[in-house]
């Protein structure tokens, strides 16, 4: 034991202790200096540190705006705007648009810019009156960039998605915001999915595009009764898909709403054959030409009538006017309606209808109140709604409307209703 | 409840514990860590979480005072001439452990990873438990001696070989393509070879000078003063470089074995005096237990808390078969290897941040092993004593007795 006692190895072995520390120190891996708090940079000052904060946040979001900007220069080229200056979203490659249905009727070609060297031509293939969007053809569909649209809506609430819309000579808007959800909505009778939106809408977008951070189409702003709404576009498709259909395409050149024969209708009328007209759009063609709810269309042009296709030589035949018959109670009335070669449609401006319907209010009985399943709620009257007539003639009082409208008596009865420019009849019983 | 309620009650309820466990002929240190299970956050909850966090800095200090006592073990003259049995013996019952439990989880169909990190956190042994029994039964003779200087080579021989099993999974893992087998090397060599040097170099300086100015000092609590501060300085200084405060204080003790005349009547001084470091160690090990691990152990866990006792159990054994050692130390000494602890704990810690992939299992496992061995290693470690017939036994030549 005594040579360990011996200071010298001592000594030198506590010199071999401290160069052991001190290089151990020196050589430890960088990453456990870092963790140290003396060692590192210089910690920049408060001040300092919250001015690069603010630097590096303007610079994101410089990117980002610039991020929106290409998406929206994209999404343009997919866009034409109107000569009724509204936009309208390019459907597909056969040179379909949609664009919101503006408050009075479209003229039944006009014009577009399509952001090319030369304007366009549309005609108008659907638009309904109670419909939201309005289904256009481009006459040269070559020069045509469809928008993509997103199938798939599993958007999550609180994604950025960006509006855009073309605006005058040439030039495109856009606005982004967030997705907030999806709502479903109605208009008219049309049930939606309804896009929520961050970003109000406002006129000037009606038509315009919303789109997801892919550039991928997922709503069209469509015009909801009176204000604009972002629908989605599975529901705009269907809403296409209606308004494309016979019925569709007669509604909108003559205002009139036509339906096959139900049970009920037909044993009311006491007749098989022939085409139910159950709503007629104050101020169209039709309502022009006479034709009323409750009319039984039975011929064309001396042609009998039994289906919705039968009726296609209304919109189809390039004649100047045509000869309808239709029976009318016991009646049977010789119309004559304007051909597509005519100018058919809607009044030019709303007020005219909104003129005519309130004329018209005077002479009927207004739904006040309607009780929960009753006969008249079940075929859809509404408090606001206005009869006109009961089984043909002016009802003589307020309680046989009443009467009417609960069932008293099991009699069916059929109604002629009015709900704004809407006429429209409905068998109850 | 504040920090302080909570240690006068840790302290009181350690001494009743204490009594209490004794008409039963369980070591006071098993009572002390009951005790701390019942009043800790999974039974009671008198002492918080909070409360454990603030106190830890006391068992950091215990710990140190124990690993001391300990290092008091390796006196040069005779660790030169044991030296090499020790380590054969911890040697075998470390690799047995580890062979056992990697093994049979390989067995069971766990990864290699899973396997080889268990099977390294089986060598450890708990330094502290172990001395206090020994010292609660006044074990005085080879399988003491036996026991304490194989438990301070197993914990060394425990980091060094969780450093070569980080480093394998590391470059099975492929991670020297991205970093560079240089790297990988460095980053896992380096602080083995840094905590061990380090640590010991730390020790031998504090060792140095506490031995140095021991010879000047001779009243008791002048010496007591002179310890606490030199620990003191030594387990925060190993924090600050990251070493292991472990091995440096085990270091101080044997240096001033070695160097210092006195030291006998420091170890005698400090022997006096740190009894109530011990308790609150003890509960506060016992209150950290959290016993409804118990219960999700599973097969994976009920075969590892089999396996290590019976590695280590057999392969002490076994070498004290072959180095023809007293019948009774062959018989007995594995008995005093089970307890395991802190290091056990602080080595699931470093793999949750090495490999957070493989940190679930294993620290399920280790952590619900732990409060089962806490709990048995020291009613096993006292019947190894007992059953050598060192309980009580007279003062004899210590180590020389292995001859």
């Amino acid at each position: 034991m005594a040579e360990t006692r011996n200071p010298k190895y001592v000594v030198a072995l506590a010199g071999v202790a401290g160069v052991i520390l001190v290089l151990g120190t020196l050589l430890k891996p960088v990453r456990q200096l870092a963790e140290s708090t003396v060692t590192g940079p210089p910690i920049p000052s408060q001040a300092e540190r919250a001015r690069l904060d603010r630097l590096a946040q303007r610079g994101q979001l410089e990117r980002t705006a610039a991020y929106f900007s290409q998406i929206a220069f994209n999404v343009a080229t997919q866009l034409v705007r109107l000569e009724t200056g509204a936009t309208g979203v390019i459907w597909d490659d056969s040179g379909s648009i949609v664009t919101a249905r503006p408050p009075t009727r479209f003229p039944p070609i006009l014009m577009a810019d399509t952001g090319g060297s030369r304007p366009t031509s549309l005609t108008v293939v659907a638009a309904p009156p109670a419909l939201p969007a309005a289904l256009l053809r481009a006459d040269a569909p070559d020069a045509l960039t469809p928008a993509q649209r997103s199938e798939d809506a599993s958007l999550t609430e609180g994604e950025w998605v960006v509006a855009v819309w073309r605006t005058a000579d040439r030039h495109y808007s856009f606005a982004p915001g967030l997705h907030l959800g999806v709502a479903t909505t109605t208009c008219s009778d049309y049930r939606f999915d309804e896009l929520l939106l961050s970003v109000p809408l406002t006129e000037t977008m009606a038509g315009g595009a919303i789109v997801d951070q892919e550039g991928l189409l997922l709503a069209v702003i469509l015009r909801c009764d009176t204000r604009l709404v972002a629908i989605a576009v599975r529901s705009v498709a269907a809403v296409l898909a209606d308004g494309s259909s016979p019925e569709g395409r007669i509604l909108t050149a003559f205002g009139i709403g036509t339906s096959v024969l139900h049970e009920r209708e037909a044993s009311y009328f006491r007749t098989e054959s022939g085409i139910f007209v159950h709503e007629i759009w104050k101020g169209y063609a039709g309502d022009l030409a006479g034709v009323e709810p409750g009319d039984i269309i039975t011929r064309i042009e001396g042609v009998e009538v039994h289906a919705i296709d039968d009726l296609l030589p209304l919109v189809d035949a390039a004649v100047p006017t045509i000869d309808v018959t239709v029976v009318r109670g016991r009646r049977t009335v010789a119309l004559t309606l304007p051909g597509s070669l005519v100018q058919a449609g809607g009044p030019e401006r709303s007020g005219v209808v909104e003129a005519e319907m309130r004329e018209a209010a005077a002479g009927g009985y207004r739904v006040e109140w309607i009780a929960a399943g009753s006969r008249a709620e079940a075929a859809g009257i509404r408090s606001g709604d206005v009869i006109l007539t009961l089984d043909g003639a002016s009802p003589r009082n307020s309680a046989a409307v009443r009467r009417a409208l609960a069932g008293d008596g099991d009699k069916p009865t059929f109604l002629i209703v009015q709900r704004g420019a809407r006429l429209w009849g409905v068998v109850l019983g | 409840m504040n920090e302080l309620s909570s240690l006068g009650l840790i302290l009181l309820l350690a001494l009743l514990a204490g009594h209490l466990v004794k008409f039963i002929r369980v070591p006071e240190v098993t009572g002390y860590i009951l005790a701390g299970v019942v009043v800790g956050p999974s039974i009671l909850g008198w002492v918080s979480h909070e409360n454990l966090v603030a106190l830890e800095v006391l068992s950091e200090v215990a710990l140190g005072l124990i690993l001391f006592s300990i290092g008091s073990v390796f006196q040069f003259a005779r660790f030169r001439r044991f030296g090499r049995r020790i380590l054969y013996l911890t040697l075998a019952e470390s690799g047995c452990a580890a062979l056992a439990v990697g093994f049979g989880l390989v067995l069971f169909g766990q990864a290699w990873q899973i396997a080889a990190l268990l099977g390294v956190i089986a060598i450890a042994t708990a330094p502290a438990s172990t001395l206090m029994v020994i010292r609660e039964c006044n074990g005085r003779g080879p399988l003491s001696d036996t026991l304490l200087a194989m438990i301070a080579v197993n914990n060394i021989i425990c980091l060094v070989s969780y450093s070569l099993v980080s480093a394998a999974i590391d470059v099975a893992g492929g991670q020297f393509v991205t970093t560079g087998l240089w790297s990988i090397g460095y980053s896992t060599v380096f602080p083995i070879v840094w905590q061990i040097a380090g640590s010991i170099s730390l020790g031998y300086l504090a060792g140095l000078m506490l031995s140095a100015w021991a010879s000047q000092v001779t009243e008791h609590g002048e010496i007591l003063i002179l310890l606490a501060g030199t620990i003191l300085l030594c387990v925060g200084v190993s924090r600050i470089l990251d070493l292991s405060p472990l091995i440096a204080s085990l270091a101080v003790g044997s240096t001033m074995v070695n160097l210092s005349r006195r030291s006998l009547k420091l170890f005698e001084a400090l022997a006096r005096t740190d009894p109530p470091f011990y308790a609150i160690f003890f509960v506060i090990a016992g209150a950290d237990l959290d016993v409804s691990l118990i219960g999700s152990i599973g097969m994976l866990g009920a075969y590892y808390v089999l396996a290590r006792p019976s590695g280590k159990f057999f392969g002490a054994r076994f070498a004290a078969r072959q180095l023809r050692l007293d019948p009774r130390l062959q018989k007995y000494l594995g008995f005093g290897l089970f307890a395991q602890a802190d290091l056990a704990v602080g080595l699931t810690l470093a793999i949750d941040r090495q490999f957070p992939e493989f940190a679930t299992v294993v620290s399920t496992v280790v952590l619900s092993g732990v409060v089962i061995y806490e709990i048995i290693g020291p009613i096993s470690t006292r019947f190894a004593i007992e059953q050598s017939g060192e309980a009580c036994a007279e003062p004899t030549q210590t180590i020389d007795a292995l001859t």
